[in-house]
């Protein structure tokens, strides 16, 4: 396995899941770059370049976006929507990460053209080894555009 | 005019009156002209013997004189003239000589009427002249006694003759017409002497013809007659059947007519009444069927629109069904009816008007409207249950996944030890925790709003504003905001801590997002929007983007993530409204604008004893 500088968008309001995402993500792979922002309207600024995040160069277009779907302002589907949407962006993978296991929740994502939905384990080491695997297969084993 | 040969009015004739009348007639005729010409032959034979005896008489005076006269002899001479005056057809006789000497003058006092004379000669000389004068007198009284006699005779044939005639005509004509009577009579009066074929008189064999052939034709017809007699009086029988029939069922159909809860109804093509039952009648709010006569069903539509609907179906399909609308009734009321039409149409497949029923629906209508309203309400009670129980899930799960998560730091760095991020590990754990505490208990409240209620009151707005103020004083204090309550605003009808509340969180809101405001103020106080009282919380802090208006008021939703709270303010205020049957709203015109959150309560109660306002 190569070792690759991947740049992640994590969309995430609770500061605390944020941390833990972040931690564990980075943990074994420290080269990465992790960009948190905490509601939709902050998720969509980054992704297209406006307001604070016009700066292309702090703030680059992601390798993955792992997507919370219960957001402030703008909801975590309607991210989605406004990726999928767009010729570019659509080929970034959006993996939805939440702590929603609701059905409504999954088939509304993966009609929206979601790459993954991931529920958030309330164990700790089953949390921990999500975001292993996670890292593993999305940005090391997973061909990326 | 079409008067018939024959048929003329005449006057009645009677053939034996005119016969004997005729007979009478020419018979005197026959006679007067008889005796006239006999009378005249007589006058004209007793004319010519005269003549003859005038002129035989001067004659034999003139030669039996000649010797008297011619001696001068009156004596001679008077015995001649005496002898021939005799005659009593002499009116008058004288006899003169010569030199007018007269010897002998006699005269009868009848009328002359013939005279003669002749002059007397001697040898050529004349000697003297006779004049006889001869009458008719004689002559005539023997013509009248003549004509007495005949006249006499004639009046004896005459009676005669009439007598004869008389009986003649009983014998030929009288007796076989009254034979002929009597045969008619009897066909008249129905008696058919059929083959009396001995008709005692010849002439009468063509009416025997006749008759007979008349009375078979009539007694074929009377057998023909008492056929169709028998058979009309059958039909008749069977007609009075059927129209007893007819009068049951009439009586039925009327009975059903009057008797079905829907109401019927005949119109004519522009909708008048020409038949309705008493549902019907009762249906337009009528009292009396003739009360129908005044009105045009068409205008009883309360939509215009349902009326054209209506016409345009029955003129393309001639007949719906189940069409459902209203019709105002006659004081003014609506009612939901359901209709069925059919055109009606007469024997030439003309449209004569229109046969139908109403049935009244209202309560069906208002019974549907009601379920619907519930169904709407059940749908809306389920939705919010489902958001509510994804929003619990989802929003009691994330204190949870952090606490376990950072346990599981906490545990690795002890084992590590490695303690560095221990403090702040620990703290995220500990405010998890309170959260987890704080969306508990807020949740417990919110499912007791609606369910758990206070007494409801008239209470004065101003005073829960006042009161809600001074609970929330010490944030007000500590961010120097200054909240301006209006006097006299109106007194609201409801659970005086629920509202309290209300006013409570919108102003601590309000407070909480006044941003970097030098400023900050918040104004209490009505507006009158349509004439409905709008109370508003207005503040001059960070404002809402319109995107987010609705938003703001679900479960847990919080705009910005780092603030405090749990994000179900609004949704308790939002709840607390409803239950009090008001709606809530925010208006704010973006970012750095301000806000005012907006709500209505109902119209206070009439003011009753019951309720003092606190």
């Amino acid at each position: 396995m190569k070792e690759q500088l991947f740049n992640v968008l994590l969309v995430e309001d609770n500061l605390d899941h944020a941390e833990l995402v972040i931690r564990s993500f980075s943990e074994h792979h420290l080269g990465n770059a992790i960009h948190h922002v905490q509601d939709g309207e902050a998720a969509l600024d980054y992704l297209f370049h406006r307001g604070s995040f016009s700066d292309a160069a702090t703030y680059p277009i992601p390798d993955i976006v792992l997507l919370d779907l219960r957001l402030p302002k703008v909801d975590g589907l309607e991210v989605l929507k406004q990726i999928k949407a767009n010729k570019s962006l659509r080929l970034i993978p959006v993996v939805i990460l939440t702590t929603s296991a609701a059905e409504i929740d999954l088939v509304k994502a993966y009609e929206d053209y979601a790459n993954s939905y991931l529920v958030k384990p309330v164990d700790f080491d089953k949390f921990s080894r999500l975001m292993s695997d996670l890292h593993v297969y999305w940005l090391d084993w997973n061909q990326h555009v | 005019m079409t008067k018939g040969v024959g048929l003329e009015a005449q006057r009645p004739f009677s053939i034996i009156v005119s016969l004997r009348l005729y007979l009478f007639l020419i018979i005197a005729v026959v006679s007067v002209i008889a005796s006239a010409l006999v009378l005249v032959n007589e006058a004209a034979k007793t004319k010519g013997d005269f003549e003859t005896k005038a002129e035989t008489s001067v004659r034999y005076l003139g030669s039996i004189l000649e010797l008297p006269l011619w001696d001068l002899d009156p004596a001679t001479v008077a015995i001649i003239g005496d002898a021939l005056f005799r005659d009593e057809d002499i009116a008058s006789l004288r006899i003169t000589a010569v030199r007018g000497r007269i010897f002998y003058e006699k005269s009868r006092p009848e009328k002359a009427d013939i005279a003669k004379a002749v002059t007397i000669k001697h040898e050529g000389e004349e000697i003297g002249q006779a004049e006889v004068a001869l009458t008719y007198r004689n002559a005539n009284s023997r013509v009248l006694d003549f004509l007495a006699k005949m006249l006499a005779a004639m009046i004896v044939i005459v009676l005669l003759t009439i007598f004869l005639a008389s009986r003649l005509i009983r014998v030929f004509l009288r007796d076989p017409l009254d034979y002929l009577t009597r045969v008619v009579s009897s066909y008249a009066e129905g008696r058919y002497p059929a083959g009396t074929g001995e008709f005692p008189i010849v002439e009468f064999k063509a009416f025997d013809e006749v008759l007979e052939g008349m009375a078979s034709r009539i007694l074929g017809q009377l057998s023909d007659m008492k056929g169709l007699n028998a058979e009309l009086e059958e039909s008749a029988s069977e007609k009075d059947e059927l129209i007893h029939d007819l009068h049951n069922s009439e009586a039925h159909y009327r009975e059903l007519y009057d008797g079905v809860p829907i109401g019927l109804f005949r119109t004519t093509p522009d909708g008048r009444f020409v038949d309705a039952n008493p549902p019907m009648v009762a249906l337009l709010g009528f009292e009396d069927r003739a009360n129908l006569d005044t009105v045009c069903l068409q205008d009883m539509y309360a939509d215009k629109s349902d009326y054209e609907l209506w016409k345009s179906t029955m003129d393309s399909e001639s007949s719906l069904q189940n069409m459902e609308f209203r019709l105002r009734q006659r004081d003014g009321s609506l009612c939901w009816v359901r209709n069925r039409t059919h055109v009606v149409k007469d024997s030439e497949a003309q449209a004569i008007g229109y046969e139908g029923c109403l049935e009244d629906i209202t309560v069906l209508k208002s019974a549907e409207a009601e379920q619907k309203k519930l169904i709407a309400e059940l749908e809306s009670k389920n939705a919010e249950l489902a958001r509510f129980t994804y929003s619990v899930s989802h929003d009691l799960k994330s204190p949870l996944i952090t606490i376990k998560g950072f346990l599981g730091y906490l545990e690795k760095e002890a084992k590590e030890g490695n303690f560095d991020d221990f403090g702040e590990d620990l703290a995220r754990i500990t405010n998890a925790v309170d959260r987890m505490q704080s969306l508990l208990l807020e949740l417990l409240e919110l499912s007791r709003i609606g369910r758990i209620e206070n007494e409801k009151v008239l209470i004065s707005f101003e005073k829960i504003a006042t009161e809600a103020a001074s609970l929330v004083e010490g944030r007000l204090q500590e961010r120097n905001v200054k909240v301006e309550i209006a006097h006299n605003l109106p007194s609201v009808f409801g659970d005086a801590s629920r509202l309290r509340e209300v006013v409570v969180n919108l102003v601590d809101n309000a407070a909480k997002f006044m941003g970097d405001q030098g400023n900050p103020r918040i104004e209490i106080d009505t507006r009158t929007d349509d004439g409905e009282t709008v109370f508003f919380v207005r503040d001059n802090g960070i404002g809402i983007d319109p995107r987010y208006h609705k938003r703001i008021f679900g479960l847990f939703e919080r705009l910005n993530p780092n603030t405090e709270g749990t994000g179900m303010g609004l949704t308790i205020v939002e709840r607390i409204i409803n239950v009090h049957g008001g709606r809530i709203w925010v208006e704010s015109e973006g970012i750095g604008k301000g806000s005012s959150f907006c709500f209505t309560l109902p119209d206070v109660p009439v003011a009753n004893d019951e309720y003092g306002v606190v």
